[in-house]
């Protein structure tokens, strides 16, 4: 008979403190390792600020969840702050918990030395770090853009080097040799998406390293799908998430304010959007200003953030999901989400959005940052609802936490097998 | 008229009082002293003869005294003898002769002459001065600036305002060592012809302007009118060695009609590391094609002795050594990394090394940390950076800068291993065994004296496969050139160990024992460049080979490499066009040999 998991999971922040989606990811998949036969004990180790900087030390959130307060000191090299503590009260905690498996789901806020503390104080720990961004390949925020915005598609390094002409190559190189060694203590690699996996395996990581496992959807999602036999017009339209200048809610609205009034009468856009306060004045103006004429017509419902436990409620109210990303994403939580609650997706067709939603079957893939193509396309669909009842049915049935918890720790033990 | 055989002289027969004519076989001539006196044991008769070229000496009771004879126009005794202006009938005579002795001066010729008392007076007049002037110039000239002597005859030159203008100037950049007499100075003058010019210090050291590097100064040329000198190379750049307590320092000329000091000027402080003083001569501007040959002849002597004292300091400085994490006790290979401008590369190194079995017992990590602005950030980060990355290492500081040559003879004394790996802070092993590697190539071919590996860029293209000699004809110097740089590995020819003439420093072993017995890297480069081909050449120079081996492949940033023809970062091309010219006066024939 096999020892039972012990398995800690690490996250670069906690949902009680920071809501994210690679937050709530790694909370929900500690939940399921939890719950699970085979393991004896799960923990989360959730890096937290608790006003009182990077003191390094380990304090106990809840029963099995824990906070550490950690930071970067460096940005670019992804360099923990304090790095005293990497080898001490972290260690001692790992001492003091001794799991089998450590799953780590970030490096940000935590920094890369962690993953090799963690072989140091048991080379037996199996390591898995799932990989939410591109950070390690591209040193502009892991947005797989120059600075200037032009797009790096590729994960090669070479093409960064292009890609940052202000920085210098040695720099990137060092960079790149931090991110590569500490990485060298990862067993295996998570990917929730294909598009990511490959252009990590072409930055360097070797296949047999990296498995594409998606986020799993906690709970039973209450699926709306009540409302499939109920015909009426299919004309709403929901924005799920953070505003920024990369999750291209400034197209849509551009694109509904190049439509004529009439036009746009027929349809309805909820945006239920997060932290636009904190993007920069030309956004926040932007956004304002195309937002004002739409909410005075009514073709525009400002709904704000959310809490998680809202989320059925606002999606409910919507019947199609928009995901006009300018950027390549992962795997935005919110198609798990709505594909859970029977609403098809609309989609950038860019990066990790393609293999999300197949085109004509669980959505549509519209040109990313293209406002036109947006607004013909939204209004287009609006008035089809046999289109919307077509695809309602089609939709994949996202995978469970337990599932992907499932998933993680089979692959966890046939990378350790595989040592 | 009083007749000596062939010689007659009117009476009274006194040249002192008025002019005196003779009779030499039937032709008439005038001969007159002006001026005979003496001071400090020298004596000066000034006077003229109607013939230019009659013979004039001095004589005592014990013979002829050995006295110098000048012979100058004098338009005064021209005009009134009706002669051209060119015949020298003018003439002073110096001498030291023995003390109390009575004195005659003899005019005529080889066979036929006449003596006279002379009746010299201990009186130095203004007048006799100016008479004396021109011989006591040439008394000047003849002998060596700041000598003894050469101050006494200045002395006796009369001094000049500025309305007898000889000497005109600027001292625009003047060091001078307040520890050691070594300094340099810098600026242009322009003088009348036949004058002597020197510099000097308050405490009366004197330094003569030719020693110096001299050049035509344009821009002199083109504002001073009023003195001659078309082609004058009116610039001056001159070695120094004032008295260590001197404050300020002038130019000063002198001709045959006097001497002249222009103002004084404050002297800075010679810096007393080397590196500054590269910094200070840097200030210092002369033609950029003609570089070299100021450098050998006022930088390096300048730089040699500032670095002499420097090291001197070193020899009795303490070293501090810091154990980080625990280290080897009986290593094979010592691998000795200087540290300079950051730290951070620790790391990145430490991060390679923890993948190589080797570094837990066979080869210790010596830094060398050669930077004191970076100690306390090192004493904090030190710990931590091994606790997350490595292996344990040690790191060694005087708290000095040395330089690349004295921060790896630092490490390598306090190395424990048979092997000395010399490593630059930004190069990174690419895979394990490398350390190993390199010693066992070392231990099996007996002839090497030292080995260096392959090094490439982060791209993969070629950074090092050896290094050789070329020439740079516009320096007329030999450098060191990477053949094929930034090509792909595969233009390297070199497929197993390869003898090589040259290989880099920036990762290069040998065998202790040969390090000892070349006396280690030469600390008289300032730092940057030919430490290493030097180092090559005292490996060569007791009979040793220098290896390459491209089965080693280290990856090297350089962030920089040195282009002797780029326009900037001066300074950096300075310390290299030294170090270069030091090179190639050390190695001039070995060099030559190599390249051809």
């Amino acid at each position: 008979m096999t020892a039972k998991h012990r398995i800690l999971t690490l996250a670069h922040g906690h949902p009680d403190h920071t809501m994210g989606g690679a937050e709530v990811a790694a909370r929900d998949l500690f939940l399921a390792y939890r719950d699970r036969e085979d393991v004896e004990d799960a923990w989360l180790l959730a890096r937290a600020n608790l006003g009182a900087g990077p003191r390094g030390r380990i304090s106990n959130l809840r029963e099995n969840e824990f906070l550490w307060e950690q930071s970067l000191s460096d940005l670019f090299f992804m360099r923990a702050q304090n790095r005293h503590e990497v080898t001490g009260y972290f260690t001692e905690f790992l001492q003091f918990l001794r799991p089998t498996i450590v799953h780590s789901h970030h490096y940000f806020q935590l920094g890369l030395e962690h993953l090799r503390a963690i072989k140091r104080a048991d080379p037996s720990i199996v390591t898995l770090l799932t990989l939410h961004e591109y950070l390690a390949i591209c040193p502009n925020m892991g947005l797989m853009k120059s600075p200037h915005g032009k797009p790096c598609r590729s994960g090669r390094y070479f093409d960064h080097i292009a890609c940052n002409p202000e920085t210098s190559p040695e720099a990137l190189w060092l960079r790149k040799h931090r991110f590569e060694r500490y990485f060298d203590f990862v067993d295996l690699f998570v990917a929730p998406s294909s598009f990511l996996m490959e252009r990590y395996v072409e930055w360097g990581i070797v296949r047999q390293r990296i498995v594409v496992i998606e986020n799993g959807q906690p709970g039973t999602p209450v699926r709306g799908r009540e409302e499939l036999d109920e015909k009426r017009i299919r004309n709403r339209f929901g924005f799920f998430g953070q505003i920024n200048e990369h999750k291209g809610l400034d197209v849509v609205l551009r694109g509904l304010a190049s439509l004529s009034e009439t036009q746009r009468q027929s349809i309805v856009l909820e945006v239920n959007g997060a932290n636009l306060e904190r993007q920069s004045r030309a956004l926040q103006r932007t956004v304002q200003e195309l937002a004002a004429p739409l909410m005075r017509e009514g073709v525009l419902r400002w709904r704000g953030p959310y809490e998680r436990a809202e989320l059925d409620d606002r999606m409910a109210s919507v019947d199609w999901v928009i995901v006009p990303s300018t950027w390549y994403e992962n795997s935005p939580l919110v198609i798990q989400e709505a594909y859970a609650r029977g609403r098809p997706v609309i989609a950038s067709d860019i990066g990790a959005l393609r293999e999300k939603v197949r085109h004509g079957v669980w959505g549509h893939l519209l040109p990313p940052g293209d406002a036109q193509a947006w607004a013909r396309h939204i209004v287009k669909v609006a008035g089809d609802s046999a289109l919307w009842d077509k695809l309602a049915v089609q939709l994949p049935t996202p995978p469970g936490i337990s599932e992907a918890a499932e998933a993680c720790l089979s692959a966890a033990v046939s990378a350790g097998a595989a040592r | 008229m009083k007749d000596e055989g062939r010689v007659r002289l009117a009476e009274p027969a006194d040249a002192q009082a008025a002019p005196l004519r003779y009779e030499i076989d039937g032709s008439v001539g005038l001969v007159k002293i002006d001026h005979a006196i003496s001071t400090q044991g020298v004596t000066f008769v000034a006077g003229w003869t109607s013939d230019g070229s009659l013979l004039v000496e001095l004589a005592s009771a014990s013979g002829v005294t050995g006295a110098d004879l000048v012979r100058t126009v004098r338009d005064d005794v021209a005009s009134g003898l009706r002669q051209p202006a060119t015949n020298r009938h003018g003439f002073v005579l110096i001498a030291t002769p023995p003390p109390d002795e009575p004195l005659n001066i003899c005019f005529g010729q080889q066979e036929a002459r006449f003596c006279l008392p002379l009746t010299v007076i201990e009186n130095f007049q203004l007048d006799a001065r100016i008479s004396c002037a021109p011989g006591t110039f040439a008394a000047l000239s003849a002998r060596r600036v700041g000598s003894r002597d050469w101050r006494l005859f200045l002395s006796l030159l009369p001094e000049r305002e500025t309305s007898g203008l000889i000497v005109e100037g600027i001292i625009d950049v003047a060091y001078s060592s307040p520890v050691e007499a070594n300094g340099f100075a810098q600026g242009w003058v322009t003088h009348k012809p036949d004058t002597l010019v020197w510099i000097e210090d308050d405490q009366g050291r004197a330094h003569d302007l030719e020693e110096g590097y001299r050049w035509v100064r344009r821009d002199v040329r083109s504002q001073i009118h009023h003195l001659p000198g078309p082609g004058q190379e009116t610039g001056f750049h001159l070695r120094t060695r004032f008295h260590p307590e001197a404050r300020s320092i002038r130019l000063a000329a002198a001709n045959k009609d006097g001497s002249q000091r222009l103002a004084a000027r404050p002297v800075s402080h010679l810096p007393f590391e080397a590196k500054e003083v590269v910094a200070a001569l840097a200030e210092a501007t002369t033609p950029r094609h003609d570089l070299p040959a100021r450098i050998r002849r006022v930088d390096l002597p300048v730089l040699a002795a500032a670095r002499a004292s420097e090291r001197e300091v070193w020899a009795s400085a303490e070293i501090r050594e810091r154990m980080v994490g625990s280290v080897p006790s009986n290593p094979t290979v010592s691998l000795i990394v200087p540290l300079y401008g950051r730290v951070d590369f620790i790391e990145h190194q430490l991060l390679e090394f923890d993948r190589d079995p080797a570094f837990i017992q066979d080869v210790e990590i010596i830094y060398v940390l050669d930077d004191p602005d970076l100690e306390n950030p090192l004493h904090f980060d030190a710990h931590r950076m091994q606790a997350v990355s490595g292996p344990g290492f040690r790191w060694v500081t005087t708290g000095e800068n040395r330089g690349f040559s004295g921060a790896n003879n630092l490490g390598a004394s306090v190395a424990r291993g048979r092997v000395l790996c010399f490593m630059n802070s930004d190069v990174f092993p690419l895979a394990p065994g490398w350390a190993i590697h390199l010693a066992e190539v070392l231990d099996r071919h007996g002839d090497l004296g030292m080995l260096a590996p392959r090094l490439i860029f982060p791209n993969g293209s070629i950074q090092h496969v050896g290094m050789v000699a070329r020439w740079r004809p516009e320096w007329q110097l030999f450098t060191n050139h990477h053949p094929s740089m930034g090509m792909p590995t595969s233009a390297d020819p070199s497929h197993g160990l390869t003898r090589v003439p040259l290989v880099t420093g920036a990762c290069v072993a040998l065998p202790r024992e040969v390090f000892e017995r070349i006396g280690g890297w030469d600390e008289g480069y300032i730092s940057g460049d030919f430490e290493d081909s030097d180092l090559c050449f005292r490996v060569r120079d007791i009979g040793r080979t220098v290896g390459y081996d491209p089965r080693v492949e280290l990856l090297h940033l350089e962030r920089q490499s040195v282009e002797l023809t780029s326009d900037d970062a001066l300074l950096k091309e300075r310390m290299t066009l030294l170090n270069a010219c030091r090179y190639n006066q050390h190695w001039h024939e070995q060099v030559r040999e190599i390249a051809e």
